[in-house]
């Protein structure tokens, strides 16, 4: 992956999933400050994300085969079913926004059990793919992504007005902070900062950094422009992206040409979904290397399926019961593997980058013919088998 | 003179053929006539190398057998009428060794005695073949001089290159255990003319033929240069059809190269008749939508590719080349794009795109919103639209396939049909397709028009013809099935297929995924010819800068800005520098002399310092 791709998944990712109902459910609980929610998690997750760069540049070297421990394996093995377990439930998160955008926003009555096996086949093609033709289709689309949410909420901004946010001294810093872990299960970016840097190669904390604010304060002007427009209706819309535009299009008497500019976006959240899984697969794969990857990925998508037209079947009241039980184990999780992996990283020597790799490395299209080579070299590393010790010591002998 | 040459060599021929014919086994009688005819010639050895070529043949071969004797030797030709320029094998061929023969003759006459002592002193002695070899291989050279007006003579060692060469239209002359092969193939060609398929208003108008030597020649007038690399492989059992791989050293990878020789190598077939056979081998997958192959009947296009680092392929009897590695961007590229203003090339670019886009896109969401989402729609648009489908009995899907599957019938038989029927039917197509179906209410007029736009869209890139129309058709099916939604996860589906796709290791979404700047300048926008410094950057080899930067260039070209002479210097000098270790080789005299003189340097002289 190279360092331009990581940079469009990471924006593609902050932003994919907070445009869909989230705005609606925090505009519910905090109405005007929702967006001060968003500024909190961007300073709270600005920290981690450096954190997060830290021990990938310190792991990035190592595969999941750390330790010839039995214990740490045990250990090991949980940390990564727990991992799994995360960005399946990401991943559903994701399908579920794609789901109710077309299911019950775009369509009056899809019949979605039926449907749905083609988003189904869709994701599990992507999350198949490799993490190599996933980030190619993040860098293909990545004008028309972000194309389509700029048009977006340029054409919401025609309605907004800004004064609606104000008062400031009005504002509830501490219902702020207290419901902040009612949403936790929608943020947590960092994670996802974590796994995709141990990708890549040649990427900086500044660009990191950078790209993350401007889209964490994209979001924020969306957050604001959505309430301003609907104000204390906004926690009854479907989507924050579906209505943004909505009025400024019924204003000019063109119908709904903008959903064009919608579906456009979603693109960016289908992609999302494939990269949760793909994460997944790739976790549980490292736990149990003698299943394959297809297999794996295919009882992960019929759980999905399943998940989808037997639970969720209704996003707005299933989805609140779905995050209120999962809110803490995903934030238990996150916890747990920021800790392991500080640990890690400050056990960990740093890994030796010579100089004729970093000049040589400056050429992003030279990189990407490399990167197969090394993608293959890791691969192969994680999937030899490490001798036991008891077996170490008989060679010893 | 060289006309009755030719009456009495056919006279000989027709002769030996017409004594075969009443006999019984045709092996028997061709050892015999050529027993018969080398009556009396000390050339034994002779009768193997020629008698094992005429065992090959039998008279429903037509191919000729002319048995000349020159002195004691006697000298065999092998030709088939159908293909040798009759002309040239009479004054080139038949002549010179008239020639000699009287020459040999007159010799001999004036040696006579000498020769008859020689035999009475040598009679004991037993070593005819060895000297008779050796007078054939002489012969052979005398030959050669003789007819040394004929250029791209070759000699031939065994009897599979002497068939080989009888086939390809040679003249095979046989003397003693050697063989010499003149190329004087005289089949009609046909003239060079402007490629149908890809006409340009600027821009050369030649476009290649079916013979490969003719190829090859326009391809060596525009790349002069040492530099310049043709590998022959002969592929195809029955056809042993020549394919020519065409690049140059130093700027394709030899990966590449090695890989695309190794599948030519590897095709085992009967015959090969079109270059189309080889790209079929060529592609990764039997099973393809995509093609990875790239072609072109143009030589300034296949030059041009040769010149970015791909190889080219020319195949004997098709007059479309093969260009490898393929990328798709090169479909929306035009040669005319290269002969006119970057920014109408770049309109056209864009155009190009929106028309595929178009072509693809349109009947399938004019369903959807019809069956799914006309919310989407205006308010007075969806009215107009309500008002002109009103009465139609058929769902609109169903409607939609009626005529593309109309506008498909009418597209295949215009391209059988004759011209002269050409007015008549499509009068029938307009009318009964346009207002005679929509009047009685079978059809609708904005599917018609959606569709005609379609149809016209597509061939706005002539390579992508087949794939756009199957695209469409799948992307109407979705889009009329499950509306938008469909549309969406269809085309994400095509996309990540793409992406994921490669053509001899080169991503073929390249330029933009993977992104490359430097190849962006050619790829959307289609920036000025000085911009374009280097050469694509995974596809070229080494030597990637194709000339210095743009603004050394313009220093050197403009004589008249004197007074930005000095600044301009320290720029270029700069860029000269940064250039020099791009690439690594770049003669600093050279740069310097430019400077000084403050002329234009023509781009040959710089390329050759280089």
């Amino acid at each position: 992956m190279t360092c331009r791709q990581f940079y469009i998944m990471i924006a593609v990712f902050v932003i994919s999933l907070k445009i869909q109902k989230l705005p609606c459910f925090v505009s519910n609980a905090l109405e005007k400050d929702g967006y001060l929610l968003i500024l909190l998690y961007f300073l709270i997750e600005f920290a981690l994300i450096c954190l997060a760069m830290f021990i990938a540049k310190r792991t990035k070297d190592q595969s999941y085969e750390f330790s010839d421990s039995v214990v740490l394996r045990v250990l090991k093995n949980l940390l990564l079913i727990a991992v799994a377990f995360y960005f399946l439930m990401q991943g559903v998160l994701f399908y579920e926004a794609i789901q109710d955008l077309f299911s019950h926003i775009l369509f009056e009555n899809l019949p979605w059990t039926l449907f749905s096996i083609l988003l189904i086949a869709l994701v599990f093609y992507l999350a198949n793919s490799g993490l190599k033709n996933i980030s190619l289709s993040f860098e293909l689309y990545a004008f028309i992504i972000f194309g389509s949410l700029l048009l977006i909420t340029i054409f919401g901004a025609v309605r907004t007005d800004f004064s609606t946010v104000l008062p400031f001294q009005t504002i509830n810093f501490g219902k702020i902070v207290s419901s902040a872990t009612d949403f936790s299960f929608w943020f947590g970016d960092f994670f996802i900062v974590l796994l995709l840097a141990r990708e890549a190669k040649e990427i900086k904390l500044k660009w990191t950094l950078l790209v993350y604010t401007i889209s964490m304060l994209l979001l924020c002007l969306m957050y604001v422009e959505f309430y301003s427009i609907y104000v204390s209706y906004s926690s009854m819309q479907p989507s924050m992206i579906s209505t943004l535009s909505e009025q400024s299009m019924l204003g000019v008497d063109i119908g709904r040409i903008d959903w064009f500019l919608i579906l456009l976006s979603e693109i960016g959240t289908i992609l999302c979904s494939g990269v949760c899984l793909y994460f997944a697969k790739k976790s549980l794969h490292n736990v149990i290397p003698k299943i394959g990857e297809g297999y794996i990925l295919a009882a992960l998508m019929l759980i999905l399926y399943l998940l989808d037209i037997l639970l969720l079947v209704d996003f707005r009241i299933k989805m609140i019961v779905y995050i209120d039980c999962l809110k803490y184990v995903a934030l238990g999780i996150k916890v747990v593997v920021i800790i392991v992996g500080t640990i890690l990283a400050v056990c960990s020597k740093k890994s030796n980058q010579t100089k004729s790799e970093k000049t040589s490395q400056n050429n992003s299209a030279q990189r990407f013919l490399k990167e197969e080579k090394s993608v293959n070299q890791i691969e192969r590393k994680s999937k030899m088998p490490k001798l036991n010790s008891s077996r170490k010591k008989k060679v010893k002998a | 003179m060289s006309q009755t040459k030719l009456k009495s060599a056919k006279n000989i021929t027709k002769n030996s053929n017409s004594t075969k014919k009443n006999k019984n086994s045709k092996s028997n009688q061709s050892n015999s006539q050529v027993k018969s005819m080398a009556k009396g010639s000390s050339g034994s050895s002779s009768q193997n190398l020629s008698q094992q070529i005429s065992e090959m043949f039998d008279q429903d071969n037509k191919v000729e057998q002319l048995k000349i004797n020159i002195g004691d030797e006697s000298v065999t030709l092998f030709y088939i009428d159908s293909l040798i320029d009759k002309a040239l094998f009479a004054g080139g061929i038949l002549s010179q060794l008239e020639k000699l023969s009287s020459e040999q003759s007159s010799n001999a006459s004036s040696q006579g005695s000498q020769i008859s002592k020689s035999k009475s002193k040598n009679k004991s002695s037993n070593n005819s073949s060895g000297s008779n070899q050796s007078q054939s291989q002489t012969l052979l050279e005398k030959i050669k001089l003789q007819t040394v007006s004929i250029s791209g003579v070759v000699e031939a060692q065994d009897v599979n290159e002497c068939l080989k060469n009888i086939f390809s239209g040679f003249v095979v002359l046989v003397v003693g255990e050697g063989a010499i092969c003149y190329p004087i193939f005289g089949v009609e060609k046909r003239g060079i003319q402007e490629p149908p398929t890809s006409r340009v208003v600027k821009g050369p108008r030649e476009g290649f033929v079916e013979d490969i030597g003719t190829n090859l020649g326009l391809v060596r007038k525009r790349l002069k240069t040492n530099k310049l690399k043709i590998i022959d492989i002969f592929v195809g059992e029955k056809t042993d059809t020549q394919v020519s791989l065409v690049y140059l050293e130093g700027v394709a990878k030899k990966e590449i190269i090695a890989d695309v020789k190794k599948r030519i190598k590897n095709i085992n077939i009967d015959a090969i008749i079109d270059s189309y056979y080889i790209e079929s081998y060529l592609e990764e997958d039997r099973i393809k939508f995509f093609r990875r192959v790239g072609n072109t009947e143009k030589p300034d296009v296949f030059c041009a590719k040769v010149l970015e680092g791909r190889i080219g392929i020319l195949v004997d009897g098709s007059p479309i080349s093969l260009t490898v590695p393929f990328v798709l961007f090169e479909d929306l590229q035009s040669s005319g794009d290269y002969y006119s203003v970057p920014a109408m090339a770049t309109f056209a670019r864009l155009m190009r795109i929106f028309g595929l886009i178009t072509a693809i896109l349109a009947p399938g969401i004019y369903v959807s919103l019809q069956s799914y989402n006309y919310r989407i729609l205006p308010i007075n648009f969806l009215i107009a639209l309500l008002s002109s489908i009103e009465g139609l009995s058929i769902p609109p899907l169903i409607e939609i396939l009626v005529v593309l599957l109309l506008f498909e019938i009418i597209t295949e038989a215009s391209l059988q049909m004759p011209s002269a029927l050409g007015m008549a039917l499509s009068i029938i197509g307009a009318l009964a397709l346009g207002s005679t179906a929509v009047d009685a209410g079978l059809l609708s007029a904005p599917s018609i028009v959606i569709v005609a736009i379609s149809s016209v869209a597509l061939y706005i890139i002539p390579d992508q013809i087949s794939e756009t129309r199957l695209l469409r058709l799948l992307m109407t099916v979705v889009g009329g099935v499950i509306g938008l939604y469909g549309i969406v996860t269809a085309f994400m589906i095509l996309t990540t297929y793409l992406t994921s796709m490669t053509s001899f290791g080169i991503p073929y979404m390249s330029p933009l995924a993977p992104s490359i700047k430097s190849d962006k300048k050619d790829a959307f926008v289609k920036q000025p010819v000085q911009s374009m410094d280097t050469r694509p950057e995974l596809i070229a080899a080494e030597d990637k800068v194709r000339q210095q930067s743009s603004s050394s260039d313009n220093d050197d070209m403009s004589v008249t800005n004197e007074q930005n002479d000095s600044t301009d210097q320290n720029e270029s000098e700069k860029n000269k520098a940064s250039n020099m270790k791009k690439s690594g080789a770049v003669n600093q005299k050279s740069s310097k002399k430019q400077n000084s003189t403050g002329k234009a340097k023509s781009a040959k002289e710089v390329t050759n310092d280089v």
